[in-house]
């Protein structure tokens, strides 16, 4: 018996590099019609891989709509999707393999700042294009921006100092206790938000920094040392799996009855979950919400919406939506260009204005990256959406439009 | 005689692998010129896995003590690498030995403390430690660059194509896994095989087991460190991930797959692994449930792992032509 | 410090505390007995976990009290899948090297995460408070959640149970037994191999029952399974491999450690825990309330 599993084990590896063994000797031909690929980078397992598989379904989304319209240059578009396991290593790994073993024509993906940051610097050794629509890091377009990276959705930039202006306007609190997770983007956050607050509201000071590292699940203690502070405003940067837990333990606890508070991504955690009323939740917090979907921004996001919950059954993020205009954004533009020349390409996208599910927005060409809009608001329910979401809008100037000035990033990239 | 029966009597033996050995090199040397660059790339990761995984082997397979965090001094010598070459003008080949060495330096500190203990508690103990290089590597942000890494490291003009840094790596891959071979057959190699049997008796007869131990962890952390920085200098970057646990996993893997009981034991295994998980990954997304059924089908049926069972049946058949000779 | 800063964060890290105890003391039962470092304790966790998240929102949703029938229902489930997996797989290993026993624990985690995937996806799943355990109390001039309260209560009593099993009854004092001399258990003719899997399965039990018990605080998704373990090891080790008395103690330092090392050195807060448990290793191996071997 035994025999014979191991006789079968040693086939079966046998077997395994037998087919192997084609993909590794033999070199591809390029036909007509063959399918442009592109490769998309993306966290699909783990905490963060709704996040992934979002992108992955806008993606798709997008690809089918312009195969449907006869493609690009005549040919089809074709994804092909890759792991980065939120991983800088994996990532590279995996994006080399699709340049590399598939030949894809560009790259894009990723939500997790680090793992962009090294796509990008592969991307600008290899001189091919690289889309981010998630990661967050000023870097990515200030100091590492380079000719082939274009970023579609915010950074942490206009988020924060949009923020800082909103809740400086709305309550103008002197007291504020910042809480962040503690790696590259919560260090974003307290820096930016912090620069631009008290310029708003003089004489406002920190009581008091809370840092949480990544993957703390228990957030009992930090919730009781922030009940004990004696602050007005409390500005978090938490989002995702790591807000909605926090949100749960902090509600019977009173903590925002106790006091105001800004989340830099709450509205964008909660669009994600349907919530009852009552349901623990940062009701009645200021919020930075990305893609406000249920406002019925125009008729090209209805139906982004429309086809995005047929397919996953989820509302799409902003990731998703930011996703989904780039692809649009790319044929564009090498139908413009005429050819896949990627420097034409490049050419074709700056200082381009696209009609998109977000507005008219323009593709700034000094750091590539796009003016995308967001909104802030006050978080509540209303009887005719299901997440908890931004009701309150009026009082503020929305849309935001926050990012550095060209002349900054130009001093930053001297540096 | 003929040709045949020279290589294989027992005289022999020596010339027979010898003979394998210069088939593989002369192989490797014209790789570049029959496959693609992608999977020339990938064959450089096995090349470093397996200088990896052949230095965690001396722990494991030779002196029996389970290292359960290489990754963390596989990370300090791609660190010390990236550090000297992003901070200072040194050259490329001094930033290359500086990582090892200093791996093998932090060895000496880290190991002092594990050697101390055996079995689970040794393993709990470099996992500590390696968990605490990742910490310090995550939050020292102004240093290390925390969670988002160093990228775009220099390399030099000669080293940049892919070809250049193939050959570059074989060499080291080839001197390291030959320093290897030369430790392990070596008296002190059998000095810790021996006490990796029979701590007591090897105690009883005057061997220091205690500094045995701390020379394997030092040399082992060498050669983790030599990974590191070969692996930093191919891809140009250095992640807070490279010192993680899970990363440590996958060069247990490696030498469990190949076979831990045997010297090429980790290299086949580190080969084998890259390769399945590339190929898994470009089927499905559900790697890590693969990877979990060949662990386990591995653990039960295969203990010697892939170059165990194949030198078993090597041995069987190199048995069987010595009866029929005669 | 105000009196009241000292209350609110001794509470909170009693209750991280008893959390993390309830998870990993059934950790601590195998590897005082079976001497393996299950892995996979932290994948039963999640399973229990996913369990509760499967049977409150999805297939019970209508029925009211389901909490608390879930609350029975799913650990037995997850101690099933913890007696298949011994049987099969755990069984066969006792007598081998012990990288394989770990490396085998290992591969069971990956099977078991990647078929969570499948089987619930990559959402975020969210399982509400039971009705009677949503509010608050207010105590000694501070407002404490009545659910937390709760798991303080049932980190105790799991602590109670499992010490009245190990003194009163004949499985308590054969797992006693084997933690000190296995052989000598052997050669008096009990069967040491059905107590193992006993032992194994009651672990798998607890993980579960801390699965869903931590269901309606935490999130769940893909990837509680690897973020628990780690916190496991440590509390294992700091209370002393194999003790449960150690690993109750153990538990409630861990949670005050960071409850308070969270005011005083906030950034510091990650490292704390690795630098513990080397500290111990190095000073102590066998822990706070473990036996020197």
């Amino acid at each position: 018996m035994r025999t014979i599993i191991i006789r079968s084990f040693v086939f079966l590896v046998v077997c395994i590099f037998a087919c192997g063994a084609p993909f590794v000797i033999t070199a591809g031909s390029a036909a007509e019609k063959e399918p442009i690929k592109l490769g998309h980078v993306y966290v699909m397992s783990g905490g963060a891989a709704m996040y992934g598989k979002n992108s992955a379904a806008a993606t798709q989304i997008a690809i089918d709509e312009i195969n449907k319209a006869g493609g690009v240059l005549g040919r089809p578009l074709e994804v092909i999707f890759r792991d980065t396991k939120m991983s800088p290593d994996v990532g590279v790994r995996e994006a080399k393999n699709l340049v590399l073993n598939e030949k894809v024509f560009m790259l894009t993906g990723s939500l997790s700042s680090g793992v962009a940051l090294a796509i990008s610097a592969y991307a600008k050794e290899q001189k091919i294009l690289y889309f981010n629509s998630m990661a967050h890091t000023p870097k990515l377009t200030n100091e590492e921006g380079h000719r082939y990276f274009f970023r579609w959705s915010t950074n942490s930039t206009t988020q924060h100092k949009s923020g800082a202006l909103a809740a400086a306007k709305h309550w103008g609190h002197k007291k504020v206790v910042i809480v962040a997770p503690d790696y590259e983007y919560g260090k974003s956050f307290q820096r930016i938000f912090w620069k631009f607050y008290p310029q708003y509201v003089p004489g406002a000071k920190t009581v008091s920094e809370i840092w949480i590292p990544l993957g703390t699940k228990d957030f009992t203690p930090y919730i009781t040392k922030l009940m004990g502070l004696d602050t007005e405003l409390v500005a978090s940067a938490l989002y995702g799996g790591m807000q909605l837990a926090f949100g749960k333990q902090a509600k019977p606890f009173g903590l925002y009855d106790k006091f105001h508070f800004y989340g830099a991504s709450d509205a964008d955690t909660y669009a994600l979950y349907p919530m009852k009323p009552g349901d623990p939740g940062s009701k009645g917090s200021l919020s930075t919400d990305r893609y406000p979907s249920w406002m019925g921004i125009n008729a090209k996001s209805d139906a982004f919406v429309k086809k995005f919950r047929e397919k996953t059954g989820r509302i799409p993020e902003f990731g998703s939506a930011c996703q989904y205009i780039s692809m649009h954004a790319l044929a564009d533009a090498i139908e413009e260009a005429g050819s896949l020349d990627t420097e034409k390409i490049i050419v074709a996208l700056e200082g381009k204005v696209f009609d998109t599910l977000l507005g008219k927005i323009e593709m700034r060409a000094c750091d590539h990256q796009f003016q995308t809009p967001l909104w802030i608001g006050i978080m509540g329910h209303t009887p005719d959406y299901q997440n908890l979401h931004i009701t309150q809008r009026d009082k503020f100037d929305n849309p935001y439009v926050n990012y550095d000035t060209c002349e900054e990033v130009m001093a930053l990239r001297k540096k | 005689m003929s040709i045949q029966s020279k290589v294989f009597t027992k005289r022999g033996w020596w010339n027979w692998s010898g003979t394998w050995l210069l088939v593989v090199l002369a192989f490797l040397i014209v790789l570049p010129f029959l496959i693609k660059s992608g999977s020339l790339s990938s064959v450089i990761e096995m090349m470093i896995m397996s200088v990896a995984a052949c230095g965690l082997n001396l722990m494991i397979g030779y002196s029996g003590m389970v290292n359960f965090g290489p990754a963390g001094l596989y990370a300090f010598g791609a660190y010390t690498t990236a550090l000297l070459l992003v901070n200072t003008n040194m050259p490329f080949w001094f930033a290359m030995i500086a990582g090892p060495v200093m791996t093998a330096i932090a060895g000496i500190i880290i190991g002092w403390f594990c050697i101390r203990l055996t079995h689970i508690y040794f393993a709990l103990l470099t996992l500590a430690f390696s968990q605490l290089i990742y910490t310090i590597v995550y939050k020292w942000y102004g240093f290390t660059g925390g969670d988002t890494g160093i990228v775009g490291i220099r390399v030099p003009d000669l080293l940049a194509p892919l070809n250049h840094y193939y050959y570059f790596t074989l060499v080291i891959t080839f001197v390291s896994i030959g320093l290897m071979w030369i430790v392990v057959h070596s008296p002190f190699g059998k000095v810790v095989q021996a006490f990796r049997e029979n701590p007591e008796r090897t105690e009883s007869i005057g061997v220091d087991i205690k500094r045995c131990r701390l020379k394997v962890f030092v040399l082992q952390s060498f050669f983790l460190g030599a990974a590191g920085s070969l692996y930093c200098g191919f891809n140009h970057n250095v992640f807070a991930n490279y010192a993680h646990w899970l990363k440590g996993t996958e060069f247990i893997l490696s030498c469990l797959l190949g076979g831990i009981y045997n010297f090429f034991g980790p290299i086949v295994g580190a080969a084998v692994y890259i390769f399945l998980e590339q190929l898994v990954i470009s089927y499905t997304e559900y790697w890590p449930f693969i990877l979990g059924i060949i662990i386990i089908l591995l653990v039960m049926f295969l203990e010697g792992g892939l170059a165990g069972f194949i030198s078993e049946k090597f041995h069987i058949i190199r048995m069987r032509y010595d009866d029929t000779q005669g | 410090m105000p009196i009241e800063t000292l209350i609110r964060q001794t509470m909170s890290g009693l209750s991280m505390g008893m959390v993390i105890f309830m998870i990993a003391v059934g950790l601590c039962l195998i590897f005082g007995t079976v001497r393996v470092l299950n892995m996979a304790h932290g994948s039963m966790y999640m399973v229990g976990a996913f369990l509760c998240y499967w049977f409150n929102n999805v297939l019970f949703q209508h029925f009211t009290g389901s909490f608390w029938v879930v609350a029975i229902v799913a650990p037995l489930l997850v101690a099933l899948v913890g007696l298949a997996v011994e049987m099969l797989l755990f069984r066969h290993i006792y007598s081998r090297d012990m990288i394989y026993q770990l490396i085998l624990t290992f591969g069971v985690v990956l099977l078991i995460g990647d078929l969570c995937k499948i089987i619930w996806g990559v959402e975020y799943h969210l399982v509400s408070y039971p009705r009677f355990l949503d509010g608050a109390v207010n105590f000694l001039g501070i407002t404490f959640p009545t659910y937390n309260i709760f798991l303080i209560i049932t980190g105790v009593l799991v602590f109670v149970g499992l010490w009245v099993l190990m003194q009163h009854t004949r499985v308590g004092r054969i797992i006693r037994a084997i933690t000190y001399d296995r052989d000598m258990v052997n050669a008096l003719g009990v069967n040491v191999r059905r107590t193992y899997t006993v032992i194994f399965v009651l672990s798998c039990w607890l993980a579960g029952l801390g699965g869903v018990l931590t269901a309606p605080i935490n999130v769940i998704t893909l990837g509680i399974d690897a973020e628990i373990l780690i916190e496991c090891f440590i509390i294992v080790v700091i209370g002393g491999l194999g003790s449960m008395a150690g690993a109750f103690v153990g538990s409630i330092i861990f949670g005050l450690v960071n409850s308070f090392g969270i005011l005083i050195a906030p950034r510091l807060a990650i490292g704390f825990s690795f630098l513990l448990m080397a500290f111990i290793l190095i000073i102590r191996p066998w822990g706070l309330m473990g036996k020197p071997e």
